[in-house]
């Protein structure tokens, strides 16, 4: 393992208990994350069907092509906190508050998510995004994820006579 | 679509997040650009939503403005509009103004949902008290108006009329002529087609009659001919589509004389109606041979029900108290089963959502519009051995996605003269790309040192291996059986659409499965680039074809 490489465990100390398997997770650029086996397994359906098709965690060594360390590491921190809770209300609560600090980093977490077919996590992480969008206003949205109005007078003119209606 | 939905997001993650926006905010949504209006129009998305189970149940309202108390009583007819409500958040949304109708929609109006098409028929003039023929179209997505072709025959009122979401037609039977003759005419309006078709007469008269539309059938129920006026009868009729006739009268089929205005058909088919009870005002169930069992009492502030309207698994009901004025509102859910007791659940309306309820119906976001023109595509069901070439596939895909019509049961009805020329609906079974491997090796996922075990793993994914497509496509997949599974990252730096595909090698053929609703083309386009050169050991013919099977 190259000096500079990072190392995560994700769950309970993997050295206290020897007997728990650990796969390598490698990020785009060469970092390398250890995870328990049981962790990872229980959020991502890749890595899951990876090792069934494997034949065992021997050794495993999972390259992630367009998932950047940082991101990955955000990614496990949030799968943590997400195998300790039983219910999704603390994991939803970080992904709000990395929303609302970090957009692009949530941005990117949900498509290593994708990626990594976790799709509890995925799904929940969606959520939140949608959620946030339901109490805006348009103006809002477009500022929020730096969308350029595209429509020209005319058009938002319709627009705005048509939804004109649907609020009050 | 060359723009990204949002920003550093592969367009199929974009979308699963859009899916999950409710309803009352696509106005939002459709507002911000150009390509979130194009993407919440496309068939695609709705698909997508319907298929992710977010799809809710919405009810469309046909109801006067409230007056203000002071203004009250007024001597004017209220003015009818169309107002949208969802059982799930309990938010309410009104509709843009009818074109040409500023006085509101007609008084008495019917009301009918045909796929994502609100279809407003009939009634009468507020300002002249003459019936209109007039028929108007609502699309509750892009939020736009249309007239559609007026309806032909004797102008009636007070007829039946429900909509068919799978037949895409809106069905009118019975009422009265502008002489006060009741009607045994039945007539259907094809919401695609924009044309009216004439059905065979039913065979009582019935004015003042009730229409719904379950399982196939256009149910007509009560009503009383022109000899007896007000003698309500509890007979119905059913007009069986497939087969293009009336069935036979039923006598005794509802629980009431009287007009039927609260009765409604649940998810299973059977009918509900509220009723006085020997106590209180109750709300019965239909128990097969014209059977009913009560269900549930009214809520107290009942004393008088106005209109029901049902979906898949939920009521609402509609109820005025003592003084007739105040009008209040119920859900119930019937999705917890009868035996834990049923509740009602009241249901807020803000001031300018509590005119009277004149006339209702439900829907559920569909997939899509109803399809214009002839569906040109041929039924090409997909082989292990299929090699369309890969242009051409590209071209069909194209096609099937920008005519694919949602799912729909069967053929049009053979015994129908004037609809055989229909062609077959088919279904699209989106994102399953066929692609020869001349060498079927395990990439680079396989570490060096771990020599592939094929015995135990193989029997092992074979059994454990579900099929990996959408709800769809795993009809015509599910018998496969996958002996190998691999993952394949498929990333272009160069274009900004990423897409993440999984494979699934059997047989000398990978099975890409790729997330959210990116084209098959876009796909596989991203696999010619990215595979070839990053993956040696497999070399690719690119032989896809996109399945499509009949219904």
């Amino acid at each position: 393992m190259s000096t500079e490489s990072k190392e995560i465990l994700v769950g309970e100390s993997s050295q206290a208990k020897p007997e728990k398997k650990t796969i390598v997770l490698m990020a785009s650029d060469g970092d390398e994350f250890v995870v328990d086996v049981d962790d990872i397994t229980n959020q991502s359906e890749m890595i899951r069907n990876l090792i069934s098709d494997m034949g065992g965690t021997d050794g495993l060594q999972v390259p992630l092509l367009n998932v950047t360390a940082p991101v990955l590491a955000k990614l496990l921190e949030l799968f943590n906190v997400s195998n300790k809770n039983d219910d999704d209300e603390e994991v939803t609560q970080k992904v709000k508050e990395l929303m609302e600090a970090e957009l692009n980093m949530m941005i990117d977490v949900l498509g290593a998510a994708n990626y990594i077919e976790a799709t509890s996590f995925f799904d929940l992480s969606c959520k939140v995004l949608a959620d946030k969008f339901k109490g805006m206003s348009v103006e809002e949205v477009r500022e929020f994820l730096n969308i350029e109005c595209d429509f020209t007078e005319e058009e938002l003119q319709q627009i705005h006579a048509e939804n004109a209606w649907a609020f009050d | 679509m060359e723009d990204e939905l949002l920003p550093r997001l592969p367009q199929e993650i974009a979308c699963e997040c859009l899916i999950r926006v409710p309803f009352h905010a696509f106005p939002t949504v459709r507002a911000v650009c150009k390509n979130w209006m194009h993407h919440l129009e496309s068939p695609c998305f709705h698909r997508l939503r319907r298929s992710a189970g977010l799809a809710r149940p919405v009810v469309a309202l046909v109801q006067s403005e409230s007056i203000p108390p002071q203004q009250q009583p007024s001597l004017a007819p209220p003015v009818f509009r169309l107002s949208l409500f969802e059982p799930a958040t309990g938010a309410w949304t009104s509709l843009p103004p009818t074109p040409g109708r500023s006085h509101g929609l007609p008084l008495s109006c019917r009301l009918a949902a045909v796929g994502r098409e609100l279809v407003v028929v009939g009634g009468l003039d507020r300002r002249s008290w003459a019936f209109t023929d007039d028929v108007h179209v609502f699309d509750v997505v892009s939020r736009v108006w249309r007239r559609g072709v007026p309806m032909p025959g004797p102008r009636r009122s007070s007829f039946a009329c429900a909509g068919s979401e799978e037949r895409r037609m809106v069905f009118v039977a019975g009422g009265h002529d502008e002489r006060k003759n009741a009607l045994r005419s039945t007539l259907a309006y094809d919401v695609a087609a924009d044309a009216w078709v004439r059905l065979p007469d039913m065979a009582r008269e019935r004015d003042e009659c009730r229409g719904l539309f379950a399982r196939g059938a256009f149910r007509v129920l009560g009503g009383f001919p022109t000899a007896a006026q007000a003698q309500f009868s509890r007979t119905a009729e059913a007009f069986d589509v497939a087969a293009w006739r009336w069935g036979d009268v039923e006598e005794g089929k509802l629980a009431e004389a009287g007009y039927q205005r609260t009765c409604v058909v649940s998810g299973d088919g059977r009918m509900c109606m509220c009723r006085q009870g020997e106590e209180k005002m109750e709300v019965l169930l239909e128990d097969g041979d014209g059977a009913w069992r009560p269900l549930a009492h009214l809520p107290g502030d009942v004393k008088t029900s106005l209109q029901m309207v049902s979906w898949e698994g939920g009521l609402m009901l509609w109820g005025a108290g003592d003084n007739s004025r105040a009008q209040v509102a119920y859900i119930m859910d019937l999705k917890g089963g009868e035996g834990k007791g049923l509740m009602w659940r009241k249901v807020e309306m803000p001031k300018r959502f509590s005119g009277y309820a004149q006339t209702a119906c439900s829907f559920e976001m569909p997939e899509t519009r109803v399809p214009r023109g002839p569906h040109l595509f041929e039924d090409k069901v997909a082989r292990g051995d299929c090699d369309a070439p890969s242009s051409a596939s590209k071209a069909d895909e194209k096609l099937l996605f920008s005519s694919s019509s949602k799912p729909s049961s069967k053929p049009f009805a053979e015994g129908a003269p004037a609809r055989a020329e229909r062609p077959l609906p088919v279904r699209v079974i989106a994102s399953v790309a066929f692609v020869s491997v001349s060498r079927a090796t395990q990439p680079s996922m396989r570490r060096r040192g771990s020599p592939r075990t094929p015995g135990p793993s193989a029997s092992a994914s074979q059994t454990k291996c579900k099929p990996y497509f959408c709800e769809q496509c795993a009809l015509k997949v599910k018998q496969r059986v996958f002996r190998k599974t691999m993952h394949v990252g498929i990333s272009n730096s160069e274009q900004p659409k990423r897409a993440m595909v999984a494979v699934r090698q059997h047989a000398g053929n990978l099975f890409i499965r790729y997330s959210g609703n990116v084209l098959a083309s876009d796909a596989l386009e991203m696999a010619q680039q990215a595979i070839p050169p990053r993956k040696p050991g497999i070399s690719f013919f690119l032989s896809c074809t996109l399945s499509v099977v009949g219904i």
